[in-house]
């Protein structure tokens, strides 16, 4: 299972102190993007890429992967802070986490959220480090209609597992995959565009996320003096980051369970922490004695979906090393900077070089135990956020979303979005639909569409062509059995009520 | 019905939300159909629609059947259903303010742009000190057009920096 030569070897390149220079400085980096909204963990790693060019291979990936993990538990702070998932990856985390902060236990959420980021990336990597040749040659066999109904899955999850009534939901995640089509099509179809060549590359999928997420909560928010509306709870006290920590390290199941689940779908390309944390989400409130109280601030939603979307880093890192395919815009840059470097990811690399391999995945494991460091100071300075007034911190954030959101598509498309999105979102709040189905559409829809095409080139139009797929099968039982317990209590509730 | 009862709002808004959002969909799928070259133009776009027509039309009737099973509220519940008129007054003014916004911005830029829109924004959530409404809105539009601009290396459109 574990090379012992190429391990010691992996040691010996670790133990150079040249190697570890580079991984404070990437943590913070990594923290600082994925705290503020409309930057994200892609544009710091694209950005700081070009500074990798005079370092070795190894120091120059810790340094990537370093911003890498650092940004992953970065977004979880607005996220909890001010329900803005600072990444796609942190969508789950504010479910729970903002409704605990307005309940003044942001500190709590704060310090769960990371020890939830820290184990789930050991949690990733551990498993990374045990299955990285096993799991190259499993990854093959998922076809596109596996693809599918991992995407369907992930919508239907959100749509069905949430607090509106289903067709509410389907509604909402629908519009999300309809939003995701417009553009030009895989097979070159401008559709929904109304001729503006601006819209040719789709609607952008991180202002949309905050215009939805961000900008219609932050309508709701105006007229408020604070997030927290107790004074008595507007504190940030160090022991409350330990409390949660400590509450954290209570729950080792939950945050196992999260973190494997986030590493197999990390392992998924194209697939990522996106719909990790989701997943993880979706299956801990199912699994959980009082699934009525996630998304009223439940601790455990917020471990499953922290332990996840870090965990899938060590998963899309697999598909990386082994296939040399990213898994999703971070690895894609770390994928820039393999050839950046001269190297080529896949089964070769990793035959002859397992010590490389190796070192990166212990440096990765000990990048985990220092962002436990830094990102407790950082989470304490960022608590401070409840003190602040909203009727200065709306226009703030604002600018902030609009100004970053303009950075990521290079032109007037992503504010335009941003404010689309912020009305039509705060409409849905007002009417009771779940943003988050649509956010989770917009994700997938795309991905959903390319596989459903090519499953339909594949087998032809015949639907029996499934029946040969047994991971498909498998996938798609899955699915029914997790939806089923919902709309089977939605339908006893309907006949009570009708009696 | 008692003296105590009120009648209850009839769900407009969110009949024509439902409704809205179900034209837009089928319009969408009818474009993308009508202009599609072959089956996988629309093999995700109109049945996802459809059902989603669906969804949103089970929606209405949904808020129709519920609002004529309980058309009256007792007083006390009356008074909670309809006390979110003025913070949606706010959101609603705070909306056209950000649409404003982002509609002048190609105009005057992101510095000018920012700067006037976080004084309006803290005008209309009620700030009146014009020292702080100034101070502050030059204390944050600068610094964060400046750092996108210098540090970032984005190139933002702008009138004065």
């Amino acid at each position: 299972m574990i090379n012992v030569d190429a391990f010691q070897a992996a040691i010996n390149l670790l133990s150079t102190p040249a190697a570890w220079l580079v991984v404070p400085p990437g943590l913070i980096i990594g923290l600082f993007f994925g705290s503020i909204p409309g930057l994200s963990i892609s544009i710091a790693m694209a950005v700081f890429l070009p500074a990798t060019l005079y370092m070795d291979f190894l120091p120059a990936i810790l340094f990537l992967t370093a911003i890498f993990t650092g940004g992953g538990f970065g977004g979880a702070i607005p996220a909890i802070m001010l329900n803005i998932p600072g990444t796609s990856s942190s969508v789950a985390t504010a479910f729970d986490g903002y409704p605990m902060a307005r309940r003044g236990e942001h500190a709590q959420a704060l310090g769960i959220g990371l020890i939830g980021s820290v184990l789930g990336t050991l949690v990733g990597y551990v498993l990374l480090l045990l299955t990285v040749q096993f799991i190259s040659h499993w990854v093959l066999r998922l076809g596109p209609t596996e693809m599918l109904v991992i995407a369907l899955w992930g919508v239907t999850l959100i749509a069905v597992l949430n607090d509106a009534s289903v067709s509410k939901g389907v509604s909402a995640g629908i519009l999300g995959i309809l939003i995701s089509t417009i553009g030009y099509s895989d097979a070159g179809q401008m559709r929904g565009t109304f001729g503006s060549m601006y819209l040719l590359d789709g609607i952008p999928a991180i202002p949309a996320l905050i215009g939805f997420f961000a900008a219609s909560e932050l309508f709701n928010l105006v007229g408020k003096q604070y997030i927290v509306d107790d004074s008595s709870l507007r504190v940030v006290k160090f022991a409350n980051i330990l409390n949660g920590m400590g509450y954290a390290f209570s729950k080792p199941f939950q945050l196992l369970r999260g973190g494997l689940m986030g590493a197999v779908i990390g392992a998924i390309p194209g697939v990522g922490a996106s719909i990790a944390n989701l997943a993880a989400y979706a299956t801990a409130k199912q699994r959980s004695k009082e699934p009525e109280s996630f998304g009223k601030g439940n601790p455990e939603g917020l471990i499953a979906a922290e332990s996840a979307n870090s965990s899938s880093e060590g998963g899309s890192m697999i598909t990386l090393l082994a296939l040399g395919i990213p898994g999703g815009a971070g690895t894609a840059v770390l994928l820039g900077a393999f050839a950046l470097h001269n190297v080529t990811g896949g089964p070769r690399f990793i035959r002859e070089n397992t010590d490389i391999v190796y070192a990166l995945i212990l440096g990765n494991m000990a990048q985990a135990l220092l962002l436990l460091f830094i990102g407790t100071v950082f989470i304490f300075l960022a608590g401070y956020v409840v003190k602040l007034s909203l009727k200065l911190m709306i226009p703030v954030v604002m600018v902030l979303s609009v100004v970053g959101s303009y950075a990521i598509t290079g032109n007037m498309v992503g504010p335009l979005t941003v404010v689309a999105t912020g009305i039509i979102g705060w409409l849905m709040r007002r009417y009771g639909y779940p943003v988050s189905a649509t956010v989770v559409g917009l994700l997938v829809g795309g991905m959903a569409e390319g596989e459903l095409a090519r499953s339909m080139q594949i087998s032809g139009g015949d639907i029996s062509f499934i029946a040969n797929r047994p991971i498909t099968l498998v996938l798609l039982a899955l699915l029914l059995l997790s939806i089923m317990p919902r709309i089977a209590k939605g339908l006893l509730k309907r006949r009570r009520a009708a009696i | 019905m008692t003296s105590e009862n009120q009648l209850k709002q009839f769900p407009l808004g969110n009949i024509l939300f439902a409704l809205t959002l179900a034209a837009t969909f089928g319009y969408y799928a009818y474009g993308v159909q009508a202009a599609a070259r072959g089956i996988t133009d629309w093999l995700l776009i109109v049945p996802a629609a459809g059902i989603g027509i669906t969804a949103l039309l089970i929606n209405a009737g949904v808020e129709v059947i519920n609002w004529s099973r309980c058309r009256y509220l007792p007083s006390q519940d009356f008074a909670n259903s309809t006390k979110g008129g003025a913070p949606a007054l706010s959101a609603v003014l705070f909306m056209g303010l950000l649409a404003l916004y982002v509609a002048l911005i190609p105009a005057i830029g992101f510095d000018l742009g920012s700067f006037l829109f976080i004084c309006l924004a803290l005008y209309l959530q009620g700030e009146r000190r014009w020292w702080i409404i100034l101070g502050f809105s030059f204390a944050i539009s600068a610094p964060v057009v400046m750092l996108f601009i210098e540090l970032l290396n984005i190139r933002l459109p702008t009138l004065l920096i």
